[in-house]
């Protein structure tokens, strides 16, 4: 029993010090300012973290597999445009609108992927180019917010039962199945090794393009998802919504205690990493700080978590 | 027989396409320079007159010195995404401790280089001393930098750059010769030369290839990289002070679009991700690619996500033809 416990805490290390560090400052919040801890606001935190926290999965997933994939904000945007606009001002497409963006999102994945895997271009280089691209295009569709988004969507994802809306459930499941998916299937197991190494893991057997097309789909398809929960929530199309998601969502898989250099890394840690950077700007809104501080905040939070994990090596 | 004749007859393509992808890898960079330039030359044979070409180097010029401390990160296995918000930082205390005023400008130049130094000390000691991956650290750097400009100005940039550095980003030498393209010159020249002649050079490209070995070899792998944090952070806040003297008030935004375009026109230029391979001449033509295919597009009269799109398209075509297909096929 001991062992066992031993060798969990050894292999989840960095993920027990990311939550044991998301406790802290969360009690340090609770006890300092009374509002924070109003079941009002946590209500609202579970609401607000949402978005981050989807878009983040992908991110890890990509980064595990020694990528990285700077489209998911392009992504996001581009699907709170669809969602507003595409085929028309009637209630019925929201069906095909959302079959139409999560196409538009496998496409962008696979061709991510491919570019990367038949290339010798560094994926940072790769998706920086296509994430141009998705931006021209999204401006080029629409210049300015606006549209409709129909508003049973809205209703469906912000119905609440007790303080759990629909959206933090779709989060919940998301993180359930991909934490299962990379510490218990064979895919997960394959991008860790393609992360690692890719040429061992080739030679091991591993279909490693496929993995790695499949790293940027999954990635892709949670910016979508997340860019169609902005969208219900915000009723319209907003062309550059998704621009700061890009920076936080590696911030928070960072944090999270996956690297960037491949192999390691656990979507768990990137909940946590998600949540706190949403703990954090809320607590500082809570408190009445100017949002500038946020900033400051999150790039200490960064910094500080960095240097921890890097002393522990 | 049949497959004997076969195998030498590919071995034969082979080596051909060995040797022209050969020339065109080592050169590929200028090629498609020249391709822009005659595409310019076709479209609008005005524009290149030397006039408008030297508006379009001053426009370059600023990516081009970010672009300088850019190559030497990669170079060392380095990256910094700070250089934007650096950049802003720097414009932002010139024109706000000067307001304009031609006695502060030695102080505010003082103070800009200074500030430079310890942001380029601090994403050094982040990951030389700290372990911190370079990538990461220069983020979190990022993040820092734009919360202490926006609270140092509270959201709206104010005052001017005093009229020798407005000299510096706008002004010409002899009416024709943009200031800032004479500075960005100097550095690319001094530059080269350090790379190619001096022994800090040397160990530049020794640790970048392999500091394990310049490890071995007696190089001190630390105090190389720490060293051209700093000079990175130099080159930057100098970038910075031009950026001040370029725009007429300060102003957030335009400092996103530094930090990739500058590691594009680095990637562009032939330097490796990896390190240790490549130079500050490669990224001088990926910044002039970056600038003129900027105003190519302007010509041809795109509109803004249009450009988007085809600089998108074009900086990956352009990448791809001299990096080549992945090995692993």
């Amino acid at each position: 029993m001991g062992s066992i416990l031993k060798k969990y805490v050894y292999r989840y290390n960095a993920v027990i010090f990311v939550y044991i560090f998301l406790i802290i400052i969360f009690l340090g919040f609770s006890i300092s300012f009374p509002i924070f801890r109003s079941s009002k606001n946590l209500t609202n935190i579970l609401i607000q973290i949402v978005p981050l926290a989807m878009v983040s999965i992908g991110q890890t997933i990509v980064l595990i597999g020694g990528g990285v994939d700077l489209t998911v904000g392009s992504v996001i945007s581009l699907t709170t445009v669809i969602m507003a606009n595409f085929l028309g001002d009637v209630p019925s497409v929201t069906i095909i609108r959302i079959l139409f963006v999560f196409a538009i999102a496998i496409v962008i994945g696979i061709i991510n992927g491919f570019i990367c895997n038949e290339t010798k271009i560094a994926p940072l280089i790769v998706t920086l180019c296509t994430s141009s691209v998705i931006d021209g295009a999204v401006l080029a569709y629409r210049m300015s917010p606006g549209g409709i988004v129909p508003k049973e969507l809205g209703n469906f994802i912000n119905f609440k039962f007790g303080i759990v809306s629909v959206s933090t459930l779709i989060v919940v499941v998301l993180y359930i199945i991909f934490i299962t998916i990379m510490s218990r299937s064979t895919f997960g197991i394959h991008v860790y090794a393609m992360g690692g190494n890719s040429e061992f893991a080739k030679m091991a057997g591993i279909n490693v393009k496929r993995v790695r097309i499949m790293t940027y789909i999954i990635s892709a398809c949670l910016a979508c998802v997340t860019g169609i929960v902005i969208a219900a929530r915000m009723g319209s199309g907003l062309p550059t919504v998704g621009a700061p998601f890009l920076i936080d969502s590696l911030t928070a898989v960072i944090i999270g205690g996956t690297g960037f250099s491949g192999g390691h890394g656990f979507v768990l840690g990137t909940l946590a990493g998600a949540v706190m950077i949403s703990v954090i700007s809320n607590a500082l809104n809570m408190a009445n700080v100017s949002p500038f501080y946020q900033y400051i905040a999150k790039g200490a939070i960064l910094l500080i978590a960095m240097i921890i994990n890097s002393r522990k090596k | 027989m049949k497959d004997a004749k076969l195998k030498i007859e590919t071995k034969k393509r082979k080596t051909f396409i060995y040797v022209f992808s050969n020339i065109f890898r080592k050169g590929g960079v200028y090629f498609v320079f020249l391709i822009l330039v005659v595409f310019i030359g076709i479209l609008s044979p005005k524009s290149l007159g030397p006039s408008h070409i030297m508006d379009m180097l001053k426009n370059s010029s600023v990516l081009g010195i970010v672009s300088i401390a850019q190559t030497l990160l990669i170079l060392t296995r380095g990256i910094d995404l700070s250089v934007g918000a650096n950049i802003i930082f720097v414009m932002l205390l010139v024109d706000g401790i000067s307001m304009g005023n031609p006695n502060k400008t030695v102080l505010v130049i003082i103070l800009a280089l200074v500030v430079g130094i310890l942001i380029g000390l601090l994403n050094g000691i982040l990951v030389v001393k700290l372990k911190i991956e370079p990538l990461v650290g220069s983020l979190g750097v990022m993040s820092l930098i734009t919360g202490i400009s926006y609270i140092y100005t509270m959201g709206f940039g104010k005052g001017t750059a005093p009229p020798f550095i407005n000299t510096l980003g706008s002004g010409q030498l002899f009416g024709f010769l943009p200031v800032s393209v004479v500075i960005w010159a100097v550095i690319s020249i001094v530059f080269i030369i350090i790379l190619k002649k001096t022994i800090f050079g040397r160990h530049i490209y020794a640790v970048g290839s392999n500091p394990k070995s310049a490890a071995v070899v007696g190089i001190n792998v630390s105090r190389v990289s720490l060293i051209v944090y700093v000079i990175s952070g130099l080159l930057v806040s100098l970038a910075g002070i031009i950026w001040a003297g370029y725009l007429s008030s300060p102003t957030f935004s335009g400092g996103q679009y530094f930090p990739l375009d500058s590691i594009a026109a680095v990637i562009l230029g032939g330097t490796l991700f990896a390190g240790g391979v490549g130079g500050v001449g490669g990224s001088i033509i990926g910044t002039l690619i970056i600038g003129f295919l900027a105003s190519l597009l302007n010509m041809i009269g795109l509109s803004h996500p249009w450009k988007l799109i085809s600089s998108g398209l074009i900086i990956l075509l352009i990448v791809f033809s001299y990096s080549g297909r992945s090995r692993t096929n």
